[in-house]
Protein backbone atom coordinates (compact mmCIF):
# COMPACT_ATOMS: atom_id res chain seq x y z
CA UNK A 1 0.00 0.00 0.00
CA UNK A 2 2.62 2.50 1.03
CA UNK A 3 4.97 1.37 -2.43
CA UNK A 4 1.99 1.63 -4.35
CA UNK A 5 1.07 5.17 -2.63
CA UNK A 6 5.05 6.55 -3.12
CA UNK A 7 4.85 5.69 -6.48
CA UNK A 8 2.56 8.83 -7.52
CA UNK A 9 3.40 10.82 -4.33
CA UNK A 10 6.59 11.52 -5.63
CA UNK A 11 6.19 12.55 -9.06
CA UNK A 12 3.45 14.59 -7.67
CA UNK A 13 5.60 16.64 -5.74
CA UNK A 14 8.92 16.99 -8.23
CA UNK A 15 6.31 17.92 -10.80
CA UNK A 16 4.52 20.68 -8.37
CA UNK A 17 7.81 21.95 -6.69
CA UNK A 18 9.37 22.91 -10.01
CA UNK A 19 6.17 24.69 -11.62
CA UNK A 20 6.04 26.63 -7.88
CA UNK A 21 9.90 27.69 -8.92
CA UNK A 22 8.67 28.34 -12.37
CA UNK A 23 6.17 30.40 -10.97
CA UNK A 24 8.43 32.04 -8.12
CA UNK A 25 11.07 33.55 -11.03
CA UNK A 26 8.20 35.09 -13.14
CA UNK A 27 6.26 36.36 -10.12
CA UNK A 28 10.06 37.80 -8.88
CA UNK A 29 10.23 39.42 -12.25
CA UNK A 30 13.99 37.55 -12.30
CA UNK A 31 12.84 37.18 -16.22
CA UNK A 32 10.64 39.21 -17.96
CA UNK A 33 7.34 37.70 -18.75
CA UNK A 34 7.50 38.65 -22.67
CA UNK A 35 10.50 35.81 -22.31
CA UNK A 36 8.87 33.34 -20.10
CA UNK A 37 5.37 33.41 -19.20
CA UNK A 38 4.15 32.43 -15.82
CA UNK A 39 2.52 29.02 -15.36
CA UNK A 40 -0.32 30.66 -14.31
CA UNK A 41 -0.16 33.13 -17.60
CA UNK A 42 0.05 29.64 -19.55
CA UNK A 43 -2.91 27.83 -17.38
CA UNK A 44 -5.08 31.14 -18.42
CA UNK A 45 -3.79 31.04 -22.14
CA UNK A 46 -5.04 27.37 -22.39
CA UNK A 47 -8.60 28.42 -20.79
CA UNK A 48 -9.12 31.30 -22.76
CA UNK A 49 -8.13 29.67 -26.12
CA UNK A 50 -9.56 26.23 -25.64
CA UNK A 51 -11.75 25.96 -28.32
CA UNK A 52 -9.51 27.07 -30.95
CA UNK A 53 -6.69 24.98 -29.47
CA UNK A 54 -8.83 22.05 -29.35
CA UNK A 55 -10.32 22.47 -33.00
CA UNK A 56 -6.34 22.19 -34.24
CA UNK A 57 -5.60 19.35 -31.98
CA UNK A 58 -8.18 16.81 -33.49
CA UNK A 59 -6.33 18.04 -36.49
CA UNK A 60 -3.36 16.83 -35.66
CA UNK A 61 -4.17 13.96 -33.72
CA UNK A 62 -5.88 12.66 -36.97
CA UNK A 63 -2.81 12.97 -39.21
CA UNK A 64 -1.00 11.33 -36.02
CA UNK A 65 -3.12 8.61 -35.65
CA UNK A 66 -3.32 7.70 -39.37
CA UNK A 67 0.15 8.57 -39.60
CA UNK A 68 1.01 5.88 -37.39
CA UNK A 69 -1.63 3.35 -38.58
CA UNK A 70 0.14 3.31 -42.22
CA UNK A 71 3.90 3.30 -40.27
CA UNK A 72 2.56 -0.04 -38.47
CA UNK A 73 1.08 -1.51 -41.58
CA UNK A 74 4.08 -0.64 -43.49
CA UNK A 75 6.53 -1.81 -40.60
CA UNK A 76 4.49 -5.05 -39.94
CA UNK A 77 4.57 -6.17 -43.70
CA UNK A 78 8.52 -5.19 -43.88
CA UNK A 79 9.05 -7.36 -40.94
CA UNK A 80 7.69 -9.82 -41.96
CA UNK A 81 8.94 -10.04 -45.33
CA UNK A 82 12.32 -10.10 -43.52
CA UNK A 83 11.54 -13.19 -41.22
CA UNK A 84 10.28 -15.15 -44.32
CA UNK A 85 13.13 -14.29 -46.81
CA UNK A 86 16.66 -14.03 -45.61
CA UNK A 87 17.62 -12.26 -48.75
CA UNK A 88 15.06 -9.53 -48.27
CA UNK A 89 16.13 -9.14 -44.67
CA UNK A 90 19.78 -8.67 -46.24
CA UNK A 91 18.28 -6.37 -48.73
CA UNK A 92 16.34 -4.32 -46.59
CA UNK A 93 17.90 -3.72 -43.34
CA UNK A 94 20.38 -0.83 -44.35
CA UNK A 95 17.85 0.81 -46.42
CA UNK A 96 15.63 0.80 -43.52
CA UNK A 97 18.43 2.51 -40.94
CA UNK A 98 19.49 4.60 -43.77
CA UNK A 99 15.85 5.98 -43.73
CA UNK A 100 15.76 6.94 -40.33
CA UNK A 101 19.35 9.17 -40.51
CA UNK A 102 17.03 11.11 -42.98
CA UNK A 103 16.22 14.40 -40.49
CA UNK A 104 12.44 14.88 -40.59
CA UNK A 105 12.98 18.43 -41.42
CA UNK A 106 14.40 17.81 -43.98
CA UNK A 107 12.34 15.82 -45.72
CA UNK A 108 8.83 17.92 -44.83
CA UNK A 109 9.25 20.22 -47.42
CA UNK A 110 10.10 18.27 -50.06
CA UNK A 111 6.74 16.09 -49.11
CA UNK A 112 4.90 19.29 -48.77
CA UNK A 113 6.34 20.37 -52.40
CA UNK A 114 4.96 17.12 -53.89
CA UNK A 115 1.49 16.63 -52.27
CA UNK A 116 0.89 19.95 -51.47
CA UNK A 117 -1.12 21.74 -48.18
CA UNK A 118 -3.34 19.24 -47.46
CA UNK A 119 -3.16 15.94 -45.09
CA UNK A 120 -1.50 13.65 -47.10
CA UNK A 121 2.19 14.99 -46.58
CA UNK A 122 1.64 14.68 -43.06
CA UNK A 123 0.51 11.60 -43.00
CA UNK A 124 2.89 10.43 -44.63
CA UNK A 125 5.56 11.83 -43.19
CA UNK A 126 4.36 10.09 -39.72
CA UNK A 127 4.24 7.07 -41.44
CA UNK A 128 8.14 7.41 -42.23
CA UNK A 129 9.17 8.29 -38.97
CA UNK A 130 6.91 5.72 -36.89
CA UNK A 131 7.81 2.70 -39.13
CA UNK A 132 11.47 2.13 -37.96
CA UNK A 133 10.56 1.41 -34.26
CA UNK A 134 8.04 -0.68 -35.34
CA UNK A 135 10.14 -2.76 -37.93
CA UNK A 136 13.53 -3.39 -35.35
CA UNK A 137 10.96 -4.67 -32.52
CA UNK A 138 9.08 -6.74 -34.76
CA UNK A 139 12.01 -7.98 -36.55
CA UNK A 140 13.92 -8.51 -33.26
CA UNK A 141 10.60 -10.21 -31.89
CA UNK A 142 10.03 -12.73 -34.72
CA UNK A 143 13.82 -13.69 -34.34
CA UNK A 144 13.72 -14.20 -30.69
CA UNK A 145 11.61 -17.23 -31.23
CA UNK A 146 13.18 -20.28 -30.10
CA UNK A 147 14.36 -22.31 -33.17
CA UNK A 148 13.27 -26.07 -31.42
CA UNK A 149 9.84 -24.19 -31.40
CA UNK A 150 9.90 -23.88 -34.86
CA UNK A 151 10.56 -27.22 -35.38
CA UNK A 152 7.96 -28.30 -32.81
CA UNK A 153 5.72 -26.31 -35.22
CA UNK A 154 7.02 -28.47 -38.40
CA UNK A 155 6.68 -31.55 -36.30
CA UNK A 156 2.93 -30.54 -36.63
CA UNK A 157 2.78 -30.59 -40.26
CA UNK A 158 2.44 -26.54 -39.38
CA UNK A 159 3.21 -24.01 -42.58
CA UNK A 160 5.30 -20.77 -42.58
CA UNK A 161 2.10 -19.09 -42.00
CA UNK A 162 0.82 -21.13 -39.08
CA UNK A 163 3.98 -20.95 -37.33
CA UNK A 164 4.18 -17.05 -38.20
CA UNK A 165 0.21 -16.73 -37.25
CA UNK A 166 0.51 -18.42 -33.86
CA UNK A 167 3.88 -18.57 -32.78
CA UNK A 168 5.95 -15.44 -34.21
CA UNK A 169 3.20 -12.86 -33.70
CA UNK A 170 2.37 -13.80 -30.27
CA UNK A 171 5.79 -14.14 -28.97
CA UNK A 172 7.08 -10.52 -30.96
CA UNK A 173 4.10 -8.91 -29.38
CA UNK A 174 5.60 -7.40 -25.96
CA UNK A 175 8.68 -5.99 -28.77
CA UNK A 176 5.94 -5.00 -31.02
CA UNK A 177 4.50 -2.77 -27.64
CA UNK A 178 7.80 -0.83 -26.49
CA UNK A 179 8.05 -0.31 -30.23
CA UNK A 180 4.97 1.72 -30.47
CA UNK A 181 5.20 3.28 -27.53
CA UNK A 182 7.73 5.03 -28.71
CA UNK A 183 6.01 5.65 -32.40
CA UNK A 184 3.33 7.16 -30.74
CA UNK A 185 5.66 9.62 -28.76
CA UNK A 186 7.19 10.69 -32.59
CA UNK A 187 3.77 10.47 -34.31
CA UNK A 188 2.32 13.43 -32.50
CA UNK A 189 6.04 15.30 -32.86
CA UNK A 190 6.18 13.94 -36.43
CA UNK A 191 2.32 15.81 -37.27
CA UNK A 192 3.35 18.82 -36.10
CA UNK A 193 6.78 19.39 -37.92
CA UNK A 194 5.51 18.90 -40.63
CA UNK A 195 2.96 21.66 -40.52
CA UNK A 196 5.18 24.06 -39.29
CA UNK A 197 5.99 23.77 -43.15
CA UNK A 198 2.68 24.49 -44.32
CA UNK A 199 -1.16 23.67 -43.80
CA UNK A 200 -3.87 25.57 -43.08
CA UNK A 201 -5.27 23.85 -39.48
CA UNK A 202 -3.17 21.80 -36.90
CA UNK A 203 -1.43 22.62 -33.46
CA UNK A 204 1.65 23.24 -35.77
CA UNK A 205 -0.23 25.62 -37.94
CA UNK A 206 -1.14 27.95 -34.78
CA UNK A 207 1.87 27.07 -33.28
CA UNK A 208 3.65 29.06 -36.15
CA UNK A 209 1.46 31.90 -36.18
CA UNK A 210 1.30 32.64 -32.14
CA UNK A 211 4.91 32.68 -32.38
CA UNK A 212 5.33 35.05 -35.47
CA UNK A 213 3.20 37.34 -33.23
CA UNK A 214 5.02 36.64 -29.95
CA UNK A 215 2.21 35.93 -27.68
CA UNK A 216 4.15 33.25 -25.82
CA UNK A 217 1.78 32.16 -23.36
CA UNK A 218 -0.56 30.85 -26.10
CA UNK A 219 2.80 29.13 -27.54
CA UNK A 220 3.68 27.88 -24.09
CA UNK A 221 -0.05 26.56 -24.35
CA UNK A 222 0.22 24.55 -27.50
CA UNK A 223 3.55 22.78 -26.19
CA UNK A 224 1.39 21.53 -23.25
CA UNK A 225 -1.29 20.41 -25.62
CA UNK A 226 1.01 18.71 -27.78
CA UNK A 227 2.48 17.18 -24.29
CA UNK A 228 -0.80 16.08 -23.54
CA UNK A 229 -1.39 14.38 -26.78
CA UNK A 230 1.82 12.69 -26.93
CA UNK A 231 0.77 11.52 -23.38
CA UNK A 232 -2.54 10.28 -24.13
CA UNK A 233 -1.55 8.55 -26.93
CA UNK A 234 0.99 6.59 -25.44
CA UNK A 235 -1.80 6.03 -22.30
CA UNK A 236 -3.88 4.55 -25.40
CA UNK A 237 -0.75 2.42 -26.58
CA UNK A 238 -0.38 0.93 -22.71
CA UNK A 239 -3.95 0.11 -22.43
CA UNK A 240 -3.66 -1.86 -25.75
CA UNK A 241 -1.31 -3.63 -24.62
CA UNK A 242 -3.46 -4.74 -21.49
CA UNK A 243 -5.90 -5.88 -23.35
CA UNK A 244 -3.79 -7.20 -26.45
CA UNK A 245 -1.13 -9.62 -24.01
CA UNK A 246 -3.33 -11.45 -21.27
CA UNK A 247 -0.81 -13.39 -20.77
CA UNK A 248 1.59 -10.87 -19.35
CA UNK A 249 -1.02 -10.38 -16.49
CA UNK A 250 -0.71 -13.88 -15.72
CA UNK A 251 2.92 -13.91 -15.28
CA UNK A 252 3.02 -10.96 -12.99
CA UNK A 253 -0.04 -12.42 -10.78
CA UNK A 254 2.05 -15.04 -9.86
CA UNK A 255 4.59 -12.98 -8.95
CA UNK B 1 5.09 -57.95 -22.69
CA UNK B 2 1.63 -59.23 -22.28
CA UNK B 3 0.87 -56.47 -20.50
CA UNK B 4 0.36 -54.31 -23.28
CA UNK B 5 -2.97 -55.86 -24.26
CA UNK B 6 -5.08 -55.16 -20.91
CA UNK B 7 -6.00 -51.57 -21.52
CA UNK B 8 -9.50 -50.60 -21.41
CA UNK B 9 -10.99 -47.85 -23.00
CA UNK B 10 -11.83 -44.69 -21.07
CA UNK B 11 -14.93 -42.52 -20.93
CA UNK B 12 -13.67 -40.00 -22.88
CA UNK B 13 -12.43 -42.07 -25.31
CA UNK B 14 -16.23 -42.35 -26.84
CA UNK B 15 -17.32 -39.05 -26.61
CA UNK B 16 -13.49 -38.21 -28.27
CA UNK B 17 -15.44 -41.86 -31.58
CA UNK B 18 -18.38 -39.59 -31.56
CA UNK B 19 -18.07 -35.80 -30.75
CA UNK B 20 -16.15 -33.28 -32.61
CA UNK B 21 -12.56 -34.41 -31.65
CA UNK B 22 -13.10 -37.85 -33.67
CA UNK B 23 -9.95 -36.57 -35.36
CA UNK B 24 -8.43 -40.02 -33.63
CA UNK B 25 -9.84 -43.11 -33.50
CA UNK B 26 -10.75 -44.59 -30.06
CA UNK B 27 -8.72 -47.65 -28.83
CA UNK B 28 -12.08 -49.32 -28.58
CA UNK B 29 -12.35 -49.53 -32.92
CA UNK B 30 -8.68 -50.58 -33.50
CA UNK B 31 -7.08 -53.31 -33.84
CA UNK B 32 -5.76 -55.37 -30.52
CA UNK B 33 -1.90 -54.57 -30.59
CA UNK B 34 0.55 -56.73 -31.93
CA UNK B 35 3.40 -56.85 -30.12
CA UNK B 36 5.39 -58.14 -32.76
CA UNK B 37 4.88 -55.76 -35.55
CA UNK B 38 7.41 -53.37 -36.72
CA UNK B 39 5.92 -49.92 -36.15
CA UNK B 40 8.98 -47.26 -36.87
CA UNK B 41 12.26 -48.68 -38.49
CA UNK B 42 15.33 -46.95 -39.11
CA UNK B 43 17.07 -48.12 -41.75
CA UNK B 44 21.10 -47.54 -42.38
CA UNK B 45 20.99 -44.02 -40.91
CA UNK B 46 24.12 -42.00 -41.40
CA UNK B 47 23.83 -38.66 -40.26
CA UNK B 48 25.57 -35.71 -40.22
CA UNK B 49 25.29 -32.29 -38.90
CA UNK B 50 27.18 -28.83 -39.93
CA UNK B 51 29.41 -31.14 -41.71
CA UNK B 52 30.75 -33.39 -38.75
CA UNK B 53 29.60 -37.04 -38.64
CA UNK B 54 27.20 -37.28 -36.13
CA UNK B 55 26.16 -41.40 -36.30
CA UNK B 56 26.96 -43.98 -38.72
CA UNK B 57 24.74 -46.80 -40.20
CA UNK B 58 22.29 -46.69 -37.40
CA UNK B 59 19.76 -49.26 -38.06
CA UNK B 60 16.57 -50.11 -35.39
CA UNK B 61 13.00 -51.24 -35.54
CA UNK B 62 10.67 -49.97 -32.77
CA UNK B 63 7.95 -52.51 -32.54
CA UNK B 64 3.85 -51.76 -31.51
CA UNK B 65 2.87 -50.56 -28.33
CA UNK B 66 6.74 -51.14 -27.26
CA UNK B 67 8.69 -48.08 -25.12
CA UNK B 68 12.41 -48.54 -26.48
CA UNK B 69 15.04 -46.64 -24.56
CA UNK B 70 17.82 -44.82 -26.46
CA UNK B 71 20.51 -44.25 -24.02
CA UNK B 72 24.06 -42.55 -24.91
CA UNK B 73 26.60 -39.96 -23.38
CA UNK B 74 25.47 -36.06 -23.74
CA UNK B 75 26.87 -35.48 -27.32
CA UNK B 76 26.96 -38.88 -28.93
CA UNK B 77 23.97 -37.79 -31.14
CA UNK B 78 20.64 -38.81 -29.45
CA UNK B 79 19.34 -35.79 -30.66
CA UNK B 80 20.46 -35.83 -34.16
CA UNK B 81 18.88 -39.38 -34.48
CA UNK B 82 15.53 -38.07 -33.10
CA UNK B 83 15.60 -34.93 -35.73
CA UNK B 84 16.18 -37.42 -38.94
CA UNK B 85 13.16 -40.01 -36.91
CA UNK B 86 10.96 -36.94 -37.04
CA UNK B 87 11.88 -35.77 -40.17
CA UNK B 88 13.59 -32.69 -39.44
CA UNK B 89 16.44 -33.43 -41.75
CA UNK B 90 17.96 -35.62 -44.62
CA UNK B 91 20.07 -38.32 -43.41
CA UNK B 92 23.21 -38.36 -45.46
CA UNK B 93 22.48 -42.19 -45.84
CA UNK B 94 19.58 -44.67 -44.80
CA UNK B 95 15.99 -44.47 -44.70
CA UNK B 96 12.78 -43.74 -41.79
CA UNK B 97 10.00 -46.27 -41.97
CA UNK B 98 6.75 -45.97 -40.63
CA UNK B 99 4.50 -48.76 -40.96
CA UNK B 100 7.01 -49.77 -44.43
CA UNK B 101 6.17 -46.28 -45.98
CA UNK B 102 9.46 -44.19 -46.79
CA UNK B 103 8.89 -40.93 -44.34
CA UNK B 104 12.29 -39.54 -44.28
CA UNK B 105 12.20 -36.41 -44.38
CA UNK B 106 8.61 -35.63 -44.05
CA UNK B 107 7.68 -34.27 -40.28
CA UNK B 108 4.40 -34.26 -39.53
CA UNK B 109 4.57 -38.64 -39.41
CA UNK B 110 5.76 -39.47 -36.34
CA UNK B 111 5.01 -37.10 -32.87
CA UNK B 112 7.85 -35.57 -30.81
CA UNK B 113 8.21 -34.12 -27.23
CA UNK B 114 11.13 -32.14 -27.76
CA UNK B 115 13.59 -31.90 -24.86
CA UNK B 116 12.18 -28.69 -23.58
CA UNK B 117 8.12 -28.86 -22.98
CA UNK B 118 7.84 -25.87 -25.30
CA UNK B 119 4.60 -24.97 -24.14
CA UNK B 120 3.77 -21.25 -26.06
CA UNK B 121 3.67 -18.60 -23.08
CA UNK B 122 1.66 -16.81 -24.95
CA UNK B 123 -0.97 -19.19 -25.35
CA UNK B 124 -3.56 -20.55 -22.31
CA UNK B 125 -3.06 -24.15 -21.52
CA UNK B 126 -5.98 -25.66 -23.56
CA UNK B 127 -4.60 -23.51 -26.73
CA UNK B 128 -1.73 -24.94 -26.27
CA UNK B 129 -2.50 -28.81 -26.07
CA UNK B 130 -4.94 -28.39 -28.82
CA UNK B 131 -2.54 -26.32 -31.09
CA UNK B 132 -2.02 -29.74 -33.33
CA UNK B 133 -5.52 -30.11 -34.04
CA UNK B 134 -5.70 -26.57 -35.01
CA UNK B 135 -2.64 -26.88 -37.56
CA UNK B 136 -4.40 -30.25 -38.75
CA UNK B 137 -7.14 -27.30 -39.31
CA UNK B 138 -9.76 -27.65 -36.75
CA UNK B 139 -11.34 -24.24 -35.76
CA UNK B 140 -10.82 -22.57 -32.52
CA UNK B 141 -13.64 -24.16 -30.70
CA UNK B 142 -13.54 -27.17 -32.41
CA UNK B 143 -10.49 -28.20 -31.20
CA UNK B 144 -10.63 -26.83 -27.64
CA UNK B 145 -13.72 -29.05 -27.30
CA UNK B 146 -11.48 -31.85 -28.38
CA UNK B 147 -8.73 -31.06 -26.21
CA UNK B 148 -11.04 -30.56 -23.43
CA UNK B 149 -12.41 -34.48 -23.31
CA UNK B 150 -9.33 -35.33 -23.00
CA UNK B 151 -7.64 -32.80 -20.10
CA UNK B 152 -8.95 -35.14 -16.87
CA UNK B 153 -7.26 -37.88 -18.10
CA UNK B 154 -3.71 -36.06 -18.60
CA UNK B 155 -4.48 -34.50 -15.71
CA UNK B 156 -5.40 -31.12 -16.38
CA UNK B 157 -8.52 -30.42 -15.71
CA UNK B 158 -8.97 -26.58 -13.88
CA UNK B 159 -5.94 -25.66 -15.58
CA UNK B 160 -7.36 -24.70 -18.95
CA UNK B 161 -7.65 -21.08 -18.76
CA UNK B 162 -4.20 -20.98 -16.94
CA UNK B 163 -1.06 -19.64 -18.87
CA UNK B 164 2.08 -21.91 -19.03
CA UNK B 165 3.36 -20.03 -17.09
CA UNK B 166 1.21 -20.76 -13.68
CA UNK B 167 1.83 -24.43 -14.12
CA UNK B 168 4.34 -26.57 -11.67
CA UNK B 169 7.03 -28.47 -13.80
CA UNK B 170 5.26 -31.75 -13.55
CA UNK B 171 1.79 -30.10 -15.25
CA UNK B 172 3.74 -28.60 -18.09
CA UNK B 173 5.04 -31.85 -18.91
CA UNK B 174 1.64 -33.40 -18.77
CA UNK B 175 0.54 -30.84 -20.87
CA UNK B 176 3.56 -31.21 -23.60
CA UNK B 177 2.16 -34.96 -23.76
CA UNK B 178 -1.17 -34.45 -24.14
CA UNK B 179 -0.05 -31.88 -27.16
CA UNK B 180 2.13 -34.76 -28.19
CA UNK B 181 -0.74 -37.10 -28.19
CA UNK B 182 -3.08 -34.71 -30.29
CA UNK B 183 -1.03 -35.28 -32.66
CA UNK B 184 -2.18 -37.72 -33.74
CA UNK B 185 0.59 -40.66 -34.77
CA UNK B 186 0.75 -43.65 -32.27
CA UNK B 187 4.57 -43.62 -32.66
CA UNK B 188 6.22 -40.68 -30.50
CA UNK B 189 9.73 -39.76 -29.78
CA UNK B 190 10.66 -38.15 -26.47
CA UNK B 191 13.91 -36.23 -25.85
CA UNK B 192 14.64 -36.59 -22.24
CA UNK B 193 11.23 -35.27 -21.16
CA UNK B 194 12.36 -35.29 -17.27
CA UNK B 195 15.52 -33.23 -17.19
CA UNK B 196 13.35 -30.15 -15.97
CA UNK B 197 12.14 -31.97 -13.21
CA UNK B 198 13.66 -32.06 -9.20
CA UNK B 199 13.96 -35.75 -8.51
CA UNK B 200 10.49 -36.66 -7.03
CA UNK B 201 8.62 -34.89 -9.56
CA UNK B 202 11.03 -37.09 -11.98
CA UNK B 203 10.19 -40.68 -10.12
CA UNK B 204 6.27 -39.37 -10.04
CA UNK B 205 6.37 -38.06 -13.80
CA UNK B 206 8.37 -41.76 -14.72
CA UNK B 207 5.36 -43.69 -13.85
CA UNK B 208 2.69 -41.70 -15.11
CA UNK B 209 4.46 -41.56 -18.36
CA UNK B 210 4.79 -45.22 -18.27
CA UNK B 211 0.75 -45.92 -17.24
CA UNK B 212 -0.24 -43.59 -20.41
CA UNK B 213 1.57 -44.65 -22.73
CA UNK B 214 0.21 -48.17 -21.82
CA UNK B 215 -3.32 -47.43 -22.05
CA UNK B 216 -3.25 -44.94 -24.88
CA UNK B 217 -1.17 -48.05 -26.82
CA UNK B 218 1.51 -45.91 -28.03
CA UNK B 219 5.10 -46.78 -29.46
CA UNK B 220 7.33 -44.70 -28.38
CA UNK B 221 10.72 -43.91 -28.40
CA UNK B 222 12.61 -42.19 -25.22
CA UNK B 223 15.97 -40.84 -25.15
CA UNK B 224 18.04 -40.08 -21.81
CA UNK B 225 21.00 -40.51 -19.92
CA UNK B 226 19.87 -41.79 -16.86
CA UNK B 227 20.46 -45.39 -17.45
CA UNK B 228 18.33 -46.29 -13.73
CA UNK B 229 15.37 -44.15 -16.13
CA UNK B 230 15.55 -46.60 -18.89
CA UNK B 231 15.30 -49.08 -16.63
CA UNK B 232 12.78 -47.56 -14.79
CA UNK B 233 10.32 -47.39 -18.24
CA UNK B 234 11.84 -49.18 -21.34
CA UNK B 235 10.85 -52.81 -22.40
CA UNK B 236 14.21 -52.55 -24.74
CA UNK B 237 17.31 -50.54 -24.11
CA UNK B 238 19.05 -49.59 -27.09
CA UNK B 239 23.16 -48.16 -26.46
CA UNK B 240 24.78 -45.24 -28.33
CA UNK B 241 28.54 -45.37 -28.35
CA UNK B 242 30.85 -42.88 -30.03
CA UNK B 243 32.34 -39.54 -29.34
CA UNK B 244 31.49 -37.68 -32.93
CA UNK B 245 33.33 -34.01 -31.35
CA UNK B 246 36.17 -36.48 -31.47
CA UNK B 247 35.69 -37.99 -34.81
CA UNK B 248 34.46 -40.64 -33.81
CA UNK B 249 31.08 -41.13 -34.82
CA UNK B 250 28.53 -42.86 -33.15
CA UNK B 251 27.02 -46.15 -33.57
CA UNK B 252 24.53 -48.44 -31.65
CA UNK B 253 27.05 -50.65 -29.61
CA UNK B 254 23.57 -53.39 -28.26
CA UNK B 255 20.66 -53.75 -27.12
CA UNK B 256 19.17 -54.53 -23.61
CA UNK B 257 16.11 -56.19 -22.89
CA UNK B 258 14.54 -55.20 -19.69
CA UNK B 259 13.61 -58.62 -17.62
CA UNK B 260 9.85 -57.12 -16.32
CA UNK B 261 6.56 -56.41 -17.56
CA UNK B 262 5.41 -53.12 -17.05
CA UNK B 263 2.74 -53.02 -14.16
CA UNK B 264 5.47 -54.55 -11.92
CA UNK B 265 8.18 -51.80 -12.41
CA UNK B 266 7.71 -50.34 -9.24
CA UNK B 267 10.40 -51.41 -7.11
CA UNK B 268 12.46 -53.25 -9.78
CA UNK B 269 15.85 -51.03 -9.77
CA UNK B 270 16.20 -52.57 -6.53
CA UNK B 271 16.26 -56.49 -7.48
CA UNK B 272 18.85 -58.66 -8.64
CA UNK B 273 17.76 -58.59 -12.97
CA UNK B 274 17.57 -54.71 -12.68
CA UNK B 275 21.39 -55.04 -11.59
CA UNK B 276 22.29 -57.39 -13.88
CA UNK B 277 20.53 -54.91 -16.89
CA UNK B 278 21.94 -52.01 -15.37
CA UNK B 279 25.59 -54.46 -15.85
CA UNK B 280 25.15 -54.96 -19.53
CA UNK B 281 23.81 -51.24 -20.01
CA UNK B 282 27.12 -49.54 -18.69
CA UNK B 283 29.14 -52.02 -20.55
CA UNK B 284 27.88 -51.14 -23.62
CA UNK B 285 28.23 -47.47 -22.43
CA UNK B 286 31.97 -47.60 -21.38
Amino acid sequence: MTRSRAKWVAPTLTVAAVLALWQAVCSFGLVPSFMLPSPLQVAQAIVDDFGLLMSHAWVTLAEALAGLCLGVAFGFLIAMGMDRFRTMDAALSPLVTISQTIPTVAIAPLLVLWLGYGMMPKVLLVALTTFFPITVSLAQGFRSVDPDTVDLMRVMGASWWQTFRLVKVPAAAGHFFSGLRISATYAVVGAVVAEWLGGFEGLGVYMTRVRKSYSYDQMFAVIIIISALSLALMGAVKLLERVCMPWRRAIKERK
Amino acid sequence: MSSFRSVSPSESDTSKATGPGSLRPGPAEAAPLNPGRVRLEAAGLSLSWDGEAVCEDVSFDVREGELLCLVGKSGSGKTTIFHALAGLMMPEAGRVLLDGEDVTGRPGKVSYMLQKDLLLDQHTVIDNVSMPLRIAGASKGEARDAAQARMAEFGLQGAEKSYPSQLSGGMRQRAALLRTYLMNNDVVLMDEPFSALDAFTRKDMQQWFLSMLTRLELSSVLVTHDVDEALAMGDRIMVLAGNPAAGTPSSIAGMVDVPCPRESREGFLLTDEALEAKKQVLALLA
